[in-house]
């Protein structure tokens, strides 16, 4: 019962030593596992210690223990003894921070806190860069932000990379292998791999180096990344061995540098084969949106569909559908002139936003040539010719018009001052001599036209109001007709 | 071999003449450890947590090496202690 209780009182008092080196170590600024560690296997040494005592106090006589007689120089109240072996618990504490100096919590864990926490930064700032590139190809202008869009996916696709290698390096440094961790480890790599090219795959895209389609065949894209895992594993579980015999200085920092290395490398090597196996990738769907003219001019029509700017080109909704489909009809040729350029050339020919642009621009504007154009013809044929200047004041016509007063007003002068005009050349060619009237006749038609231009100027005066498109000849028939 | 065993081995092994505590050794241990010239293996024991430790490739070497220093610091101070033939016949 005795032996018991001084086996109790032993273990209480070791816990309360151990409790307070603990608290001791972690003071210093130890780690609360090497602590942990530390305590253990003190535990451990004083409880064996005790083991070994009791054992010998079993195999010592009666006699000898009433004679209190040590026992290979041990005192016989051995299991006090040996918890009192841990010693001060302070002199403990100061051989542990002699021998093995405290480290910071980055110096225990480089490669995750020096390596791998920023690369999970560089990620979230990678989206944010993705999320902001995405923002500014909703607005036009993408282009000066480009250079800035494309340096910082680089860097931080080369950030996230290095911090892959750290982790890798991490994890081979850290963990004893087994068979199961080596393939839980190669999953989990192969994944990261897999996200990383496309990051990497994305970054490139947004360079214009080549264009990222996703999924053909996905084992093209995952059998490099496997092998590349599968080799960084092997190299850095065997290269120690082979390092060592080269006497390199500072062999602790070789394995970062050959994998980050060996990483760098694959994924270089690989690029051919991830530029040939991907098609169709979503980003580039999203770089396509940022740059494809058919875009810009959406942007466009969009813009257009606007009331103010609408009523300064004077366009109907008709005309402003028209020339939509215009200018998509003119973005599949672009689009099918650029495509053997992009499929025949040996190196990858940039796509080139700005040449598109002044394409579509030419075309819209050469589009709406023609519809001005269109709307000169039929104020000739239907006004001048049908039905005369005076039935644009025709409150129908007027209203359909919606003609401003000053509009009214004006058309009334000018209609005034041509038939002013008209009278009098009417009644020189009375008066004219048969050869005459062929010149003045000319003349008549030629104040036609100027009248008929000024009509039209008029009515294209786009300061007052909206001109809405002009009526077709059974438009103008029916509105005429209406009370 | 485990903490304990490594103490006590040294006790036994020099007669008492080393009587390092543990609050020396683990922290060498583990420091040795870092440096990857040993190695270690986990297990329970009576449901506790006992360490064993065993030497690297790099810990043999290093062993190896560390010997030979010190025979040779040895063979020198007993040469300039006895002279040079004392010393042949000593380590001879």
């Amino acid at each position: 019962m005795a032996r018991f209780s001084h086996l109790f009182m032993a273990t209480a008092m070791l816990e309360e030593q151990l409790s307070e080196l603990r608290r001791q170590l972690i003071a210093q600024g130890h780690g609360n596992r090497y602590a942990q560690r530390l305590c253990d296997e003190l535990r451990d040494h004083a409880l064996s210690e005790l083991e070994a005592a009791e054992r010998e106090r079993e195999s010592i006589p009666a006699n000898n223990l009433d004679r209190g007689e040590p026992v290979e120089g041990r005192s016989n109240k051995c299991p006090i003894v040996a918890v009192d072996c841990l010693g001060s618990v302070q002199v403990l504490a100061e051989h542990v921070r002699t021998i093995l100096p405290p480290t910071s919590l980055i110096g225990r864990h480089p490669y995750l806190l020096g390596l791998f926490l920023p690369s999970l930064l560089a990620l979230l700032l990678f989206w944010l860069n993705v999320a902001g590139t995405w923002q500014l190809s909703q607005v036009e202008g993408i282009n000066q932000y480009r250079p800035w869009l494309i340096s910082g996916t680089a860097v931080l696709q080369f950030i996230f990379a290095c911090g892959l290698a750290g982790l890798m390096t991490y994890w081979i440094g850290a963990w004893p292998f087994n068979q199961i961790r080596l393939w839980a480890l190669l999953v989990v790599l192969t994944v990261f791999g897999f996200v990383d090219v496309q990051w990497a795959g994305c970054s490139a895209a947004s360079t214009g180096l080549f264009r990222i389609v996703w999924g053909i065949n996905a084992w093209q894209i995952v059998a490099p990344w496997v092998g590349a895992v599968s080799t960084t594993l092997l190299l850095g579980k065997f290269a120690p061995h082979f390092i060592k015999q080269t006497q390199l200085p500072g062999a602790v920092w070789y394995r970062p540098v050959i994998v980050t290395l060996l990483v760098v490398a694959l994924f270089l090597a690989s690029i051919p084969l991830i530029r040939d196996a991907t098609r169709r990738h979503p980003y580039d769907n999203f770089l396509k949106t940022m740059n494809h003219p058919l875009t810009i001019a959406n942007q466009r029509i969009e813009t257009l569909r606007d009331s103010q700017i609408a009523c300064e080109l004077g366009l109907s909704d008709t005309q402003v559908q028209r020339l939509q489909e215009a200018v998509a009809d003119y973005d599949q040729q672009i689009a099918e002139l650029s495509m053997p350029l992009q499929t025949a050339a040996s190196h990858w020919q940039p796509f080139d936003p700005q040449w598109a642009r002044s394409a579509v621009e030419a075309r819209m504007q050469a589009q709406y040539n023609i519809l001005l154009t269109e709307q000169h013809s039929k104020l000739d044929r239907l006004i001048t010719y049908k039905f005369g200047g005076e039935a644009l004041l025709l409150d129908p016509i007027r209203d359909h018009l919606r003609l401003s007063a000053d509009q009214i007003r004006g058309i009334k002068d000018l209609l005034l001052e041509h038939q002013l005009a008209d009278q009098e050349l009417r009644a020189k060619v009375f008066r004219s001599p048969v050869e005459n009237r062929a010149s003045l006749a000319q003349e008549r038609s030629r104040l036609q036209e100027i009248s008929q231009q000024q009509i039209f100027d008029l009515l294209t005066d786009w300061q007052h109001q909206r001109w809405r498109e002009l009526p077709s000849v059974e438009q103008w028939h029916q509105l005429c007709k209406s009370p | 071999m485990y903490g304990y065993e490594i103490v006590r081995g040294i006790r036994l092994v020099s007669k008492e003449q080393f009587n390092y505590g543990e609050g020396v050794i683990y922290p060498l241990l583990h420091a040795m450890q870092r440096e990857k010239l040993l190695a270690v293996r986990k297990t329970e024991f009576n449901g506790r947590a006992r360490i064993y430790y065993r030497l690297t490739a790099v810990g043999k070497k290093r062993l190896a090496q560390k010997i030979s220093n010190w025979e040779s610091v040895v063979g020198t101070i007993q040469s300039l202690i006895y002279g040079d033939g004392h010393a042949r016949g000593t380590t001879q």
